[in-house]
């Protein structure tokens, strides 16, 4: 299957473009020029159309490297518009940047009809603020191996344009509870205990828009989970001219599969909404929860991610951050000697004040 | 022959006169329930104790409990009447203590005889520290073996005391003294044992939560159970809502007065006086 790539090169001087998070434009790495995405979309609108140079299949290639049918089957071949270089990567992938010349490079096939994303949220924060916010990430983690902090290193730092789908759909809710109000009085020698049982119903929808569920098996669904919410005021239709830089993936997990996890969110969601009406009750059991999903438009979204790795004892460390709004997430080791040393340190101060407070001052 | 039945007039003169001043120990019961609270055997058992006691110290100590107080009107001149009827009391001033229960009224009468050694050992005070003990530590919870035989030790104790030339008053009670000291040592070795409990306690537990949370601060990633952030504003309508009543239920409990429990304040007791003897009296 053939397919072109294109490098958006700077018209002035021919230097490789990349999307600046800065000016929100973008920027040439040599002279310096900048340039708004709908500039250099229309410029490209014509190249792209007239682009020959094609991409193959790997499997038809006579390229020397020896791949399996399967992993050939999954993996293109393109060719560098600046160097020539052959550029090989996963049948998914959307925008790269070429490993010779550095230049980075579209894979506009990858939009074309049904697979192109309605919305892009461009990146707002660039790969320093990642590097800072992950020194950042340290602080405040007493249980944090020592040497993890000293001694590991970024291994790879990416910004990446994470395939997303959003849905709208509204949750069809109906609720039943048992409920009890009680109240007490004295009567004589006696404390008298009323207890009134109602039957509390609720029923209701709940409308939701664009709950996100990331569509790329290569990401961890917690962790481009914890990295939400996105603000959706900078979502705007998608523009290829906002990926020179970064990495893309277009989606390999169909919205009818993400589905699943939308509608968990849906119910719950709706469930704790329409159950927040009642009130004024001293208990509450819940007798019958029925939501129904009612699916509406699913938008195809790709959302900014800066994606950080560190090696420490020979095992990978991923962290994310959301590349608009900065929030960071990943998990990291716990050094138990330091949580037994913390535990017994809390324990004699903790037991000092005490027996000082209990049997000196009082 | 003559001589012989002066003997033996002299003899039986004796004898008489030996009787004469036992007469009320022999013929009255120290111990008698009318109402049936107490067995046979118990009956017998305080019976026999009162009796040592009595002839110990020269002077009655007596139980009596009685089904009503028929026509007096108070249980004061009901226990004097008795105390009359049934000729109480040791020797030329009828000396003695009596505890009288009346079952109907729940009501009872500590009646002390005047003008004998059961007066100086049982003053208010010390009418109304035995009342203390017995009704607030035994009648009260029908534990009648127990108030009576208390009641008979208290007694003798008193008496003893009486003897030695210091009764009890609110300056000199060892009882009292040895009892508020079990009490102040318990209450110390509580207090102690709780404070131990929490220096031992508490620390290790709050040690572990504060490592705990500690640790969780290492994981950030989640999967996302909910979507409230997805929700516009009024994106929630509600078309039913019904909250139905259905039925009532009503449970009653006995409310626990501070005076419920053994070891608290109690009933209060009323001291009274006439010619012929004191009173502390009260319900139980």
């Amino acid at each position: 299957m053939p397919d072109q790539v294109t490098n958006y090169k700077c018209p002035s001087c021919g230097g490789p473009l990349h999307f600046d998070p800065d000016s929100q434009k973008l920027l040439c790495d040599f002279c310096g020029s900048t340039f708004t995405t709908e500039e250099i979309s229309k410029i490209y609108a014509d190249a792209n159309a007239a682009a020959a140079a094609a991409g193959t299949d790997l499997s038809e290639s006579n390229d020397t490297v020896q791949w399996s049918e399967e992993e050939a089957a999954h993996m293109r071949a393109y060719s560098c518009p600046s160097c020539g270089a052959q550029l090989i990567c996963d049948e998914n992938t959307a925008a790269t940047s070429c490993p010779y010349c550095g230049n980075p490079t579209v894979v506009p096939a990858q939009f074309d009809g049904a697979l192109r994303p309605d919305y892009i949220i461009p990146f707002r924060l660039k790969k320093e603020e990642a590097v800072r916010k992950l020194s950042e990430f340290y602080k405040g983690k007493p249980l944090l191996p020592t040497a993890f902090k000293n001694n590991n290193h970024i291994e790879e730092i990416k910004g990446v344009y994470v395939p997303f789908w959003l849905y709208d759909g509204a949750a069809a809710t109906d609720l039943a509870y048992h409920a009890t109000r009680v109240h007490s009085h004295s009567s004589g020698d006696y404390l008298v205990t009323v207890t009134e049982h109602y039957q509390v119903e609720r029923q209701g929808t709940v409308r939701f828009r664009m709950v996100p569920a990331d569509a790329s098996s290569k990401m961890p669904d917690e962790m481009m989970d914890a990295i939400e919410p996105f603000r959706y005021d900078d979502l705007i239709p998608f523009d290829m001219s906002y990926l020179p830089g970064y990495l893309a993936d277009k989606y390999d997990v169909s919205a009818e599969e993400d589905a699943d996890r939308a509608d968990v969110r849906m119910k719950n969601s709706a469930i704790e909404a329409v159950s927040g009406t009642v009130g004024g009750y001293a208990s509450c059991v819940p007798e019958k929860e029925h939501v129904h999903i009612i699916p509406d438009r699913v938008h195809y979204a790709f959302l900014p991610v800066w994606m950080l790795s560190t090696r420490w004892n020979n095992q990978i460390y991923l962290f994310a951050m959301n590349g608009q709004t900065g929030k960071f997430i990943g998990d990291l080791p716990v050094d138990m000697g330091k949580f037994w040393l913390y535990f017994i340190v809390i324990t004699a101060v903790l037991m000092a004040a005490l027996a000082l407070v209990l049997f000196v001052l009082i | 022959m003559i001589k012989r039945i002066l003997k033996l007039m002299a003899a039986v003169l004796v004898f008489v006169l030996c009787m004469k001043i036992n007469v009320s120990a022999a013929n009255t019961e120290y111990v008698r329930d009318e109402y049936g609270v107490l067995s046979a055997s118990e009956v017998q058992e305080l019976n026999e104790l009162a009796a040592r006691v009595s002839d110990a110290h020269n002077a009655g100590v007596y139980v009596r409990v009685m089904n009503n107080m028929g026509s007096y009107f108070t249980i004061e001149d009901y226990s004097e009447a008795v105390w009359k009827e049934e000729e109480m009391g040791f020797g030329d001033t009828d000396d003695g203590i009596m505890l009288l229960l009346d079952m109907d009224t729940r009501s009872f009468d500590i009646f002390v005889r005047h003008g004998g050694l059961a007066e100086q050992a049982f003053g208010t005070y010390a009418r109304e520290q035995m009342a203390d003990v017995v009704v607030n530590d035994y009648l009260r919870y029908d534990e009648y073996a127990e108030a009576f035989s208390n009641f008979i030790a208290i007694a003798d104790a008193d008496y003893a005391y009486a003897e030695a030339g210091t009764p009890i008053s609110e300056d000199f009670d060892p009882a009292r003294d040895e009892r508020e000291q079990r009490e102040r040592e318990a209450r110390e070795a509580a207090e102690r044992t709780a404070k131990t409990g929490a220096t031992v306690g508490i620390p290790p537990i709050a040690a572990l939560l504060a490592c705990l949370g500690m640790k969780s601060r290492n994981k950030t990633t989640e999967i996302k159970k909910e979507a409230d952030n997805y929700i516009p504003e009024g994106g929630m309508r509600l078309t039913n809502r019904s909250d139905r009543f259905l039925y009532r239920t009503e449970s009653r409990t006995r409310i626990q007065k501070d005076d419920d429990s053994r070891s608290s304040g109690g009933s209060s007791f009323s001291s009274s006086s006439s010619s012929f003897g004191s009173h502390t009296s009260g319900h139980f």
